[in-house]
């Protein structure tokens, strides 16, 4: 057996702003977000960065309850035709309008580690 | 080879009852089916047994103490569609000549969960990120009303059709009648989806068919299985159209096809209504109507009991809950209970053919992990 565990982050931050790292290789072109998190053998695996701005597809507001606190999550569609989900942050409480134009932003995972969710670029809410 | 048919159905109350326990539930749905059937439980020669929440060894658990003859025991987890993949499964098995006689059941209990929403892998992806099913269908809803121009008020409007059904279905068991307004004021949980858009997630019940290449010495006529399909999500990391139902659609026309009938020969059917849009999207995907045009299919009134094509006359999920395991088992009893003439004040006259649809699943990549859908008729 051979198969190996990716270690690379998910995310990198540049001067333009942070990106997200998609993956492919020549076994599967189309651009994977994401990332593979395994590999098998010894086919190379191609990093591609997408990013800084997408736009955003569709979003929900969540409410878990009167002991949670609301949050929102987003799809984002990127170019050369990758969509990535994650949290979605809302400028004084309001969602972004469809289509708007995001940009990855630094966050965390519940458990504390180093994340990205999405925010609109200005003055989009919905 | 005779032709299978189902020769037995059975299926308990769906309610709150955690007072018993999914095998209970499981053994009173087994033992209506076989009285259905005019069949003893050693006449069955294999058990195929869907269950999404439950331990290990849930078919055995349910049916130990019935004192089976020890034959086989499949037990097929494949989330929502656990029963209806079940199904799938002993058909395969019948038409291959394993088996003559068995029998399918699908059982889960959730009020022992505690509330809120079907539990997710937590190592998924999306799932570590906020992702709850609600969510993953209030965003389709947003799409679609952005794309179409749908006001909430439509969202609404089929959780107060298919609680008008339920209120017939007397294994509905907390439905309760509901306006618009109601719906519509009732607690956000993933906006634009409220609390009474959503079906009812602590749900306990069961269902059972008996399936069989014998002549039928059950009560009712048999019914005849025309497609049986079942479908996996195809993985796609692009950008997909969330307003599109592909795996449903996928399965759709294979299922037609292998029925040779097609959505307008439709009586009646049970599908996914887990949450208001899904019904919507699905009328889309079953091809009931085109692209974009499932609002005005909704208020023309052919979904609702009396319509040309009513949809989840048992009240679907959103009336009756959503006990994963037996939900796939219990469309198609429901289906069952209407091409036999006996589905009570709900019944849809002149049924001759009718479709289950249940969807499964919430992984990232994938529309949904399973579909499966079924074409039956006398």
């Amino acid at each position: 057996m051979k198969l190996s565990k990716r270690t690379e982050p998910h995310f990198r931050m540049t001067e333009s702003g942070m990106l997200l790292i998609a993956t492919r290789t020549a076994g599967h072109p189309q651009l994977q977000f994401p990332p593979l998190e395994f590999v098998h053998g010894d086919e190379p695996v191609e990093q591609v960065p997408i990013g800084p701005f997408g736009q955003l597809y569709t979003y929900t507001l969540v409410h878990p309850g009167k002991d949670s606190e609301p949050y929102a999550l987003a799809m984002v569609d990127f170019e050369p035709g990758v969509r990535a989900f994650g949290r979605l942050i809302c400028k004084d409480g309001k969602a972004p309008a469809i289509d708007s134009t995001m940009r990855i932003v630094p966050s965390e995972l519940p458990d504390g580690s180093p994340d990205y969710a999405f925010e609109a670029v200005s003055g989009e809410s919905a | 080879m005779n032709e299978p048919k189902i020769v037995g159905v059975g299926i308990t109350d769906f309610g709150r009852f955690p007072e018993l326990t999914e095998e209970a539930l499981a053994q009173s749905a087994i033992l209506e089916a076989l009285s259905d059937s005019g069949l003893h439980i050693r006449d069955i020669e294999a058990f195929y047994c869907g269950n999404a929440i439950g331990a290990s060894l849930p078919g055995q658990r349910a049916l130990r103490e019935l004192h089976t003859g020890g034959g086989a025991v499949y037990n097929i987890d494949n989330a929502c569609s656990s029963g209806a993949t079940a199904i799938n499964a002993a058909l395969s098995a019948l038409r291959s000549g394993q088996y003559e006689t068995v029998l399918v059941f699908g059982m889960d209990q959730l009020s022992s969960l505690g509330g809120g929403p079907l539990p997710l892998s937590r190592n998924d992806w999306n799932n570590k990120r906020g992702m709850i099913m609600p969510a993953l269908y209030a965003m389709r809803a947003t799409r679609y009303m952005h794309e179409h121009g749908m006001e909430a008020a439509t969202l609404a409007d089929i959780a107060v059709k298919n609680r008008q059904h339920g209120l017939l279905n007397p294994i509905a068991t907390f439905c309760k009648a509901t306006t618009r307004e109601e719906v519509l004021a009732s607690r956000q949980i993933a906006e634009p989806l409220t609390l009474l858009q959503c079906c009812p997630a602590v749900v306990d019940g069961a269902a059972a068919v008996v399936l069989s290449t014998k002549p039928s010495k059950g009560l009712a006529a048999p019914v005849r299985v025309l497609a049986s399909v079942v479908q996996s999500g195809l993985f796609e990391t692009g950008p997909e159209d969330m307003t599109e139902a592909e795996i449903t659609a996928r399965t759709a026309r294979l299922a037609y096809e292998q029925a040779g009938v097609g959505p307008q020969d439709l009586s009646l059917i049970e599908c996914h209504d887990a949450f208001t849009i899904s019904e919507l999207l699905y009328y889309e995907a079953l091809g009931l109507c085109d692209r974009g045009e499932a609002p005005q299919l909704l208020a023309s009134g052919a979904t609702a009991l009396g319509g040309r094509i009513p949809v989840n006359p048992s009240g679907g999920l959103i009336a009756k809950g959503h006990p994963p395991g037996a939900t796939g088992v219990a469309q198609i009893v429901e289906v069952c209970e209407h091409l036999q003439g006996r589905a009570g004040k709900r019944q849809v006259e002149g049924a001759r053919l009718g479709l289950t649809q249940v969807t499964g699943g919430g992984i990232w990549g994938v529309d949904h992990a399973a579909c499966s859908i079924h074409i039956l008729s006398l």
